[in-house]
């Protein structure tokens, strides 16, 4: 054999890496070979250094705070580890078909109120078209500002005006409401011909004038402001 | 470890399947030593190091159950990390690939200028040559000759660590120690000097 073999063993000098019969063929070529003793000694050296730096091993900066750090990552884990048992149990066949049911339940609960409540307000709203007009129509709401009469609002005198109800006063401003037409007979009489010309124009027939006047003198509120002196 | 520290770490490594955290805790820091030596020596990075050695008992954890009672525990933990080594290697070579065309051996250099072994005093240097030595190695024989010379564990035990045949861990230490006698002599201009 030549020496190349010899050299590999050499290599391999610590124990438990050749065997017996290894050991022996290279103890008797190394007392032949000089060569290799030569080697030998060169392996040597530098393996009593390779055994240095194994005694020189590296050290942990901080056990404790990695230890302490493991266990914190592991107590985490354990409790994500809650929740995907959690998941997982959610995912057997019998919690997710009965999921499946309930949502379909709920959806369709939710469709049938969705229509019925639908068909209420269609019915409602049917009743409300075959009634009579004074129950669909609310109370119809005049208002007049007026900055003529600056000089008119005293409070006594606004209040002396028997034909108005209904005085309020506010920062800059009073207030006057009057409840029906009918009690303004000449508020009324100036309504008339003015709402029926409007009316004739926008193509009314006599019948439905009469009617919508009839309306407004009973049901229209007036409002009158008048402001302050000065405001 | 000797047979009656085994022992223990057998005790605690039963406790721990049972659920047991403090003595998962004991475990812990009775064994993570070991396993940042390794670490830190395979991947050069003290940081990374400490990175394995936490995902490294995690992974015990969460597999303690499938840990086989007829092995050593320490040649199952030490499987782990030098797995999540390798993988952290692998990803770095490819990082370095990537974004770096220059020699990632840097500090080896500096290492190099060094020269005078005399000088050597302080650990932390010697640590630092270690490391710069065998940084050269490729990965498989860095992994042989890390587990087998560096950290004095049989061959039969890095076999089952590495999953290598003892044939091959014999190859790849002849290389590796070859290489690493190279270097000395050649860098540090050991060839006969007394240590």
């Amino acid at each position: 054999m030549n020496c190349d073999h010899y050299q590999r063993m050499l290599y391999l000098h610590r124990a438990g890496e050749l065997s017996e019969q290894e050991e022996t063929e290279l103890r008797r070529h190394l007392q032949t070979c000089e060569h290799c003793a030569a080697e030998r000694v060169r392996i040597e050296t530098a393996d009593s250094y390779i055994r240095r730096l194994r005694e020189t091993g590296p050290t942990l900066r901080d056990p404790d705070r990695l230890a302490t750090s493991i266990l914190a990552r592991i107590t985490e884990a354990g409790r994500e580890r809650l929740i995907d048992r959690f998941l997982d149990a959610m995912l057997t066949p019998v919690i997710r078909y009965a999921s499946a049911i309930f949502v379909l339940a709920a959806v369709g609960s939710l469709l049938f109120q969705y229509y019925s409540t639908l068909d209420e307000v269609a019915n409602l709203e049917r009743r409300f078209a075959q009634g009579s007009q004074s129950q669909l129509v609310p109370g119809v709401v005049y208002s007049i500002n007026s900055s003529t009469l600056r000089s008119l609002p005293d409070r006594k005198e606004l209040q002396s005006l028997s034909v108005l109800e209904g005085y309020s006063e506010s920062g800059d401003s009073f207030r006057i409401t009057q409840r029906k037409l009918s009690s303004l007979v000449p508020f009324a009489d100036l309504l008339s011909p003015a709402t029926t010309s409007l009316l004739r124009t926008a193509g009314f027939n006599e019948k439905q004038i009469d009617a919508v006047v009839g309306f407004l003198q009973k049901n229209a509120t007036f409002s009158f402001t008048f402001l302050k002196e000065g405001a | 470890m000797h047979e009656r520290s085994d022992k223990t770490t057998q005790q605690l490594v039963l406790r721990s399947k049972q659920g047991d955290l403090p003595a998962f805790d004991r475990l812990v820091r009775r064994c993570q030593p070991y396993a940042y030596s390794i670490a830190v020596r395979l991947l050069s990075d003290e940081d990374e190091a400490e990175e394995v050695v936490q995902e490294s008992f995690i992974r015990v954890w969460k597999h303690l159950g499938r840990y086989d009672h007829q092995q050593k525990f320490t040649t199952w933990l030490y499987r782990i990390v030098t797995n999540l080594c390798l993988d952290h290697l692998r990803a770095a070579k490819r990082k370095a690939r990537l974004f770096s065309p220059i020699d990632v051996n840097d500090d080896v250099e500096a290492v190099s200028d060094a020269r005078n072994l005399h000088e050597v005093q302080v650990d932390e240097e010697t640590i630092r040559i270690a490391k710069a030595l065998t940084d050269r190695l490729p990965t498989k024989q860095k992994l042989v000759f890390v587990l087998r010379d560096l950290e004095d564990l049989p061959v039969s035990e890095v076999s089952e660590i590495t999953g290598l045949s003892v044939g091959s861990i014999k190859t790849n230490l002849h290389y590796a120690r070859r290489t690493i006698r190279s270097l000395l002599e050649r860098e540090y201009n050991i060839k006969s000097v007394e240590l």
